[in-house]
């Protein structure tokens, strides 16, 4: 019998988890009441003033809310399908962030394949949005599912092959890796060598976490709440919180990988993370007050018609120059 | 310890294999049948990890789970036909002795083949790096690679051509 | 009992669970998942005996890759398949739809 000691870096993903853990929380309070203050100010209105000054403790209020309501389960739904659901679409938040590298020393868990773990487990928010629009027995519960899941599969796509466009160039998916082969400054970053890559990515990224204009599943004025309508109390905020970490995701690997993630002109180092990250977040927003609701088959049509092809055209193109130039 | 820990893994991952594939066998339910499917899905992605296989649990987790399992639920919700999902009638004896039968032939047979082979595991597994991998698929393989690409594209134009139903035939 | 021979008693519990499956469900969809369950151990198999053993380790992760896809494709053409028996029997149920008897 050896010595018995703790792996180190079992040490540092637990550490790294609970971090994880407050940061995600965190990000929920603020999103939470940026959003609303940003969707206040562009429909020239001041949004949340009530609670606390300018409106600050709103979000806790609304978290208290939801915390104290009643959980109800509809009649002749499958009870653990109904509140498995809403745990499967949060419970892969923690293995998103564990490869993401916030500073020059702050990643969890290096991993060479960090890339294709996101996105792999991804995969999981569709067969959550599935058993919740199933297990809600419920058919416009399960109407709104089916279209989410065929909007997420859809736009999976272009989204894989964006990013793969840069995993080409830089010959790693190894996150930290491909923020040390980008600069400081921002004509070294990424986005400079994969402009429509970019593009690519935060349209799909936007259909993927369900956001306006592509967020026909939740669709509050359609089809009543879409897949999360027999959701009341906490299991309706695990979907709300699942969804703003979603969105906090995709903007940290857009920052990873095309924005140069820690990197900066003056002084690198996680200040310049968070900033991106909100810049990106911020520009998340924006359009969910500006445009209008997409069409269902509009929306497909916009990917396999047109993202699609100009993912496959930019990765082709990658590829030639890599291979010519 | 990590001896040990590994170990442990290794017994909790065939644990969440066996309990998902019991699940996805027997439950009556089809949509807790899938549940099973995806609990073995992830069981087995993690005993690729054991094996440093990385590449592979994460195409596991990326295509079964995040695919395939999609697929086979809205093959459930298109055949919904009711509450009751797997046969209301019970099994008559024949049918439960020819499962009984398909479930111990393999076992015997392949595993008084495992046992009696007495096949030597090598060392630990080492990892092979991604990067030679793709060498693979775009070296000596790439006959393989092609081919699969081929047999995908057969088979979802041959799947929208059977379930296709042209518009107006209604 | 070394740790090539643990892995692929697991694979053989993966595919003697699936076979199992297959003849004990009547409906064609928990035929198909059991149908997977089987490509798993399979792909399980190929694995451990490439990884563990002197073999090409190479060969065998790309060999499970492409089982994978090919489990990918049969599952398409399987929903397919019980779409068209659906829309033609009304039913999935094995027995129902199963009309050549003797």
């Amino acid at each position: 019998m050896g010595s018995f000691s703790i792996p180190v870096e079992l040490i540092r993903i637990v550490v790294g988890v609970v971090a994880i853990a407050a940061f995600v929380a965190l990000n929920a309070i603020i999103l939470v009441y940026l959003e609303r203050k940003v969707a206040g100010h562009i429909q020239r209105r001041p949004g949340p003033f009530e609670v606390g000054p300018h409106g600050i403790l709103q979000t806790v209020a609304d978290a208290l809310k939801l915390v104290g309501k009643q959980l109800i389960k509809p009649a002749g739904a499958d009870a653990f399908l109904f509140w498995l659901a809403p745990v499967l679409g949060f419970l892969p938040i923690f293995l998103f962030f564990l490869p993401m590298p916030f500073g020059p020393v702050l990643t969890t868990l290096e991993v060479p394949l960090g890339l294709l773990l996101i996105l792999a487990f991804a995969g999981l928010n569709v067969l959550a949005i599935c058993i919740a629009g199933w297990g809600s027995n419920n058919k416009w519960s399960l109407l709104g599912a089916a279209r989410g899941v065929a909007q997420s599969v859809a736009y999976e796509i272009p989204l894989l092959l964006a990013l793969l466009a840069v995993v080409f160039m830089k010959g790693s998916m190894n996150l930290s890796k491909i923020i040390d082969s980008q600069g400081a400054w921002p004509w070294q970053w990424n986005i400079v060598l994969q402009p429509l890559a970019f593009l690519i990515y935060f349209i799909c990224a936007i259909a993927e976490t369900n956001r306006a204009p592509f967020d026909l599943p939740e669709a509050e004025s359609e089809l009543t709440a879409g897949f999360h309508t027999e959701y009341s109390g906490m299991g309706f905020g695990l979907f709300f919180l699942a969804e703003y970490a979603n969105m906090v995701v995709v903007c940290a690997v857009a920052t990873t990988v095309f924005l140069g993630g820690w990197k900066g002109p003056f002084f690198s180092g996680s200040w310049w993370f968070l900033a991106k990250v909100y810049l990106l977040l911020m520009l998340m927003f924006w359009p969910r007050w500006t445009y209008p609701r997409v069409r269902f088959d509009q929306l497909l049509n916009f990917n396999w018609k047109w993202l699609m092809p100009l993912a496959l055209a930019n990765l082709l193109v990658t590829a030639f120059i890599m291979k010519v130039g | 310890m990590t001896a040990v820990l590994a170990k442990i893994v290794f017994g909790s991952y065939v644990l969440v294999i066996a309990a998902g594939a019991l699940t996805a066998a027997i439950s009556k339910s089809l949509v807790r049948a899938l549940l099973g499917l995806i609990l073995t899905l992830f069981g087995v992605a993690g005993l690729y990890l054991l094996m440093a296989a990385p590449l592979v649990a994460l195409m596991q987790i990326l295509i079964y789970v995040g695919a395939v399992s999609i697929l086979i639920f809205f093959a459930i919700m298109l055949v919904r036909s009711g509450p009751q999902e797997d046969g209301a009638r019970p099994r008559t004896v024949r049918q439960v002795v020819l499962s009984l039968l398909a479930l111990l032939a393999p076992v015997v047979i392949l595993g008084s083949a495992i046992l009696q082979g007495r096949a030597r595991g090598g060392p630990l597994p080492a990892e092979v790096p991604v990067g030679e991998l793709g060498a693979g698929l775009l070296g000596p393989y790439v006959l393989s690679f092609e081919l699969i690409s081929l047999v995908l594209f057969v088979a979802m134009a041959g799947a929208v051509l059977i379930a296709f139903e042209k518009r107006g035939k209604r | 009992m070394n740790a090539l021979m643990l892995y692929q008693m697991v694979a053989v519990l993966l595919l003697s669970t699936g076979m199992f499956g297959l003849i004990w469900r009547r409906s064609l969809v928990g035929m198909l998942i059991c149908v997977e369950l089987i490509l798993n151990g399979a792909g399980l198999s190929v694995v451990a005996a490439a990884q563990l053993t002197p073999a090409n380790a190479m060969l065998g992760q790309l060999a499970t890759l492409f089982i994978m896809g090919l489990a990918a494709a049969e599952a398409t053409l399987v929903l397919a398949i019980i779409r068209v028996v659906f829309n033609r029997f009304k039913t999935s149920e094995s027995e129902a739809v199963s009309e050549l008897k003797g």
